[in-house]
């Protein structure tokens, strides 16, 4: 993200985000200890869990992309280094999302 | 003969990290960084894991195992304190948005609240999902 | 990568050790950064014993009283000796403050005196401050308007307005802060640090100055401003006790605003 003020917003909007999230899925984790694999794939299988399961995985992302960006602008200071590392933080974040969803919705269907 | 210009190249570089007294401030701060940088791990690892959920019963059994043994009960205590720690100073930095609490004395304070919230509520969710 | 080390040049070593030649009760020690331009050898800290019976209260007398009794070759900055003029700023006891207005006896043990961190030294106590100077000039400190000109009147503040300056005028430019923050120390070269953007801060919210706009514009870069990462270092130092974060803070909020 070039404009650094969009930067921040998103980064602070992203954080209100997971907050919620986050309860919900400790809460989640509480709830289902124990079970078996049936029964966690159903918890997946429910339209409800996988929504805010791939709503948390893709705001976490990107909140995850911003941080570390900010982080790498820190430390490396060799300009094309840095623009390698971010450039390589950010495909890795699209591919784990890109696996998150997908397995959400195998489950889901 | 040492001109001026060779004596400004070579001066040295006061101490920095080696003397500076620990200060809350800084060590909430570097905490911080460090609790975003392995939750993003953690991450990886929960993107792991509904993967193999996905993939079915075989896989999520074999994840099962690691997350069950004392290493994985570790690291996932970690991770729950990290994410603890992480969300209770994020509201700092959401107050300090706002010009709330940016005064020397409430800083401290609230940094103290914050790793004394973050360790009740990290043992209390800990038994939670252990015990 | 950031050097979190020291460069080869600046690793500091074990110096020369002035003790007391007979014990008095009354006895502190003091050990103190020293690096002498005209040699070749690395810095070193020197350790140095007093009677506190002879020397005055605070870390400036006391090294008034090395520099007079013990070893007249130490040097560093200093002036009016009552916090006013920010020429006598180090780091005392693992923080930094100003010589003048710390207590030894507010230090436990040793009293360790370092210059400022993560700064070029000129000599011993005295670091080369000309970088932030020039940042300190570059956020343009001085009133921009055109009114005087227009109604040859003076321009007058309620004092609502004037209040908006206090905790932002009082700064003695001593860079306590600024070489507190580690954002500063690993990024000094484009941050411009607390104690550049507390001037800053001072300027755009003077009712009078008339080019707040253009001095947020200059400030919304991602190097110049916002490498402050709200440590809070900087407030924990100023020995004026300033807020340069919440001032920082509050730029950052204002040009939010005009976004």
């Amino acid at each position: 993200m070039k404009n650094v003020v969009t930067h921040r917003k998103f980064q602070r909007y992203s954080a209100l985000a997971i907050s919620p999230l986050s309860i919900w899925i400790v809460y989640s984790i509480i709830c289902m200890k124990g079970s078996s694999f049936q029964e966690t794939y159903n918890w997946f299988s429910n339209p409800f869990n996988a929504f805010f399961m791939a709503a948390f995985f893709i705001i976490s992302f990107l909140h995850l992309k911003l941080g570390l960006q900010i982080i790498i602008e820190d430390y490396v200071h060799n300009l094309k280094h840095r623009s390698l590392t971010i450039l390589s933080i950010n495909i890795a974040c699209y591919i784990f999302a890109g696996i998150a969803i997908f397995s959400i919705l195998t489950m889901l269907f | 003969m040492d001109t001026i210009e060779n004596k400004t190249n070579k001066r040295p570089l006061s101490p920095h990290l080696q003397i500076y007294k620990p200060q809350i401030t800084s060590i909430l701060s570097i905490f911080h960084r460090f609790t975003g940088v392995f939750l993003a791990f953690g991450l990886l690892l929960s993107v792991i894991f509904v993967f193999f959920t996905a993939m079915g019963e075989e896989t999520y059994k074999w994840w099962n195992c690691i997350v069950n043994s004392l290493v994985g009960k570790g690291l996932l205590f970690l991770w729950l304190l990290a994410i603890i720690f992480h969300a209770l100073n994020g509201v700092r930095y959401f107050l300090w948005d706002n010009d709330i609490g940016m005064s020397i004395p409430s800083v401290k304070w609230s940094g103290l609240f914050v790793c004394v919230l973050t360790l009740v509520l990290t043992c209390v969710l800990g038994i939670l999902i252990w015990m | 990568m950031v050097a979190f080390n020291l460069p080869k040049n600046s690793k500091v070593l074990k110096g020369n050790r002035f003790k007391l030649s007979r014990d008095v009760p009354n006895k502190r020690a003091l050990e103190i950064y020293r690096y002498d331009p005209d040699s070749s050898n690395n810095p070193r800290v020197d350790y140095f014993e007093i009677n506190m019976h002879e020397c005055g209260p605070m870390v400036l007398d006391a090294l008034i009283y090395i520099k007079s009794q013990i070893d007249s070759s130490l040097t560093f900055r200093r002036s009016c000796r009552e916090g006013v003029c920010g020429s006598c700023s180090m780091n005392i006891d693992g923080t930094n403050t100003l010589a003048c207005i710390k207590h030894i006896k507010d230090v436990k043990g040793v009293v360790k005196i370092y210059p400022l961190p993560h700064m070029k030294i000129i000599k011993d106590l005295v670091p080369d401050l000309s970088d932030a100077y020039k940042q300190y000039a570059s956020v343009k400190p001085w009133l921009q308007s055109t009114m005087p000109s227009k109604s040859e009147k003076e321009q007058l503040q309620s004092p609502e307005e004037r209040k908006e300056i206090d905790g932002a005028y009082e700064c003695i430019l001593c860079f306590c802060c600024s070489a507190s923050c580690p954002s500063y120390w690993w990024n000094g070269d484009k941050y411009l640090g607390p104690a550049a953007l507390l001037q800053a801060y001072r300027w755009i919210s003077d009712s009078r100055d008339e080019s707040s706009k253009s001095r947020l514009e200059f400030l919304k870069d991602s190097f110049k401003l916002y490498r402050c990462h709200t440590i809070m270092n900087c407030t924990n130092a100023c020995p004026k006790g300033l807020n340069p974060a919440q001032a920082i803070s509050r730029i950052k909020s204002s040009i939010a605003n005009i976004e």
